[in-house]
């Protein structure tokens, strides 16, 4: 009885000892299976991370918008090449051509990367004067309402306040809306 | 005692297996934060914006030590690094490839890199800036 007790006994250690072996496999079958998961979760997350270009357009925009308002007022007032005879403002004032600015991209066969527009308001908000260059297209865009579209153009608008280059006295807000497209260059 | 020894053994190839694992992902990341393409998109941006801000008559000096240790490594010439043809500005610090980005500002830009007096370069490129006399 005891020795058959005994071989019960040894007989039972033997199957635990096969069983641990067994859970150890499964284990390691299951922590290679993590590594696994862990690699690819990384090299997704650095891939979608490094993939995405630097998205710099905010600033091209406010750039060109400083440009714009040093070009159109010098010292608080306006540039005199704005107006014309009688004090009325130069329907033939070009932006892009008195601004320094060239319009043309690395990206071949595009219908403008860039759109700008200046609207001049007297103080009682009305406005008065429009010059605008570039692509026109793309000031469509500015309208789409954000939180429901996705733009593919990015649009900056700041404002500034200025003189009247003439002694009248007259005070102008002068809205600069700077639109730069580039969406191959800075969006994924 | 012969069972302690194999599980010893298991444990070290274990632990051994997982700093090798470890050790790879750290390397892939160091590998992907430092790669030429990613800096030639930074910096070929960076000058773009560098040039739209300035005015001509300026001379700019940029700091692009890390381009010059990738060329270095790619056994590129770091005067090859940045080129300006007309308004777009390309940076290449490897023997394929590139990024080009345009600037909106209209004036002529001549890049090239600072030499010191034992004729190596220091890291910097200068960009000098001046009007564009050609039609707009």
């Amino acid at each position: 009885m005891a020795q058959e007790s005994h071989k019960l006994k040894g007989y039972k250690q033997d199957k635990k000892m096969i069983n641990k072996k067994a859970t150890e496999k499964i284990l390691a079958i299951y922590w290679f299976a993590i590594l696994i998961i862990i690699a690819g979760a990384v090299v997704t997350m650095v891939s979608l991370f490094y993939g995405t270009p630097y998205d710099v357009r905010d600033a091209e925009a406010n750039i060109m918008i400083n440009k714009v308002s040093n070009c159109l007022s010098e010292n608080g007032k306006l540039a005199q090449e704005l107006f014309i005879k009688n004090k009325n403002f130069n329907g033939n004032f070009s932006l892009k051509e008195k601004c320094n600015f060239v319009f043309e991209t690395e990206l071949k066969g595009d219908a403008g990367e860039y759109f700008l527009q200046t609207d001049f308001y007297n103080l009682n908000n009305t406005k008065i004067f429009s010059i605008s260059d570039g692509n026109f297209n793309l000031y469509t865009d500015c309208k789409i309402e954000e939180d429901k579209y996705k733009r593919i153009s990015k649009c900056v608008e700041r404002e500034f306040y200025s003189l009247s280059p003439f002694s009248d006295g007259g005070i102008f807000k002068i809205k600069i809306i700077s639109v730069v497209r580039k969406t191959e260059k800075n969006v994924k | 005692m012969k069972k302690r020894g194999e599980i010893l053994v298991e444990n070290v190839i274990f632990i051994v297996l997982n700093i090798i694992f470890i050790s790879l992902i750290i390397f892939f990341l160091f590998k992907q934060g430092s790669g030429a393409i990613l800096f030639e998109q930074t910096y070929s941006k960076q000058i773009a914006l560098m040039i739209d801000s300035a005015k001509p008559a300026m001379e700019i000096k940029l700091n692009m030590e890390k381009a010059h240790k990738i060329t270095e490594e790619n056994k590129l010439d770091f005067s090859e690094a940045v080129s300006i043809t007309g308004n777009v500005v390309r940076v290449k610090l490897s023997q394929k490839g590139g990024y080009e980005y345009s600037f909106f500002n209209n004036v002529k830009v001549e890049a090239f890199p600072e030499k010191n007096e034992q004729n190596e370069y220091t890291g910097i490129y200068i960009f000098t800036i001046n009007k564009n006399d050609k039609g707009k």
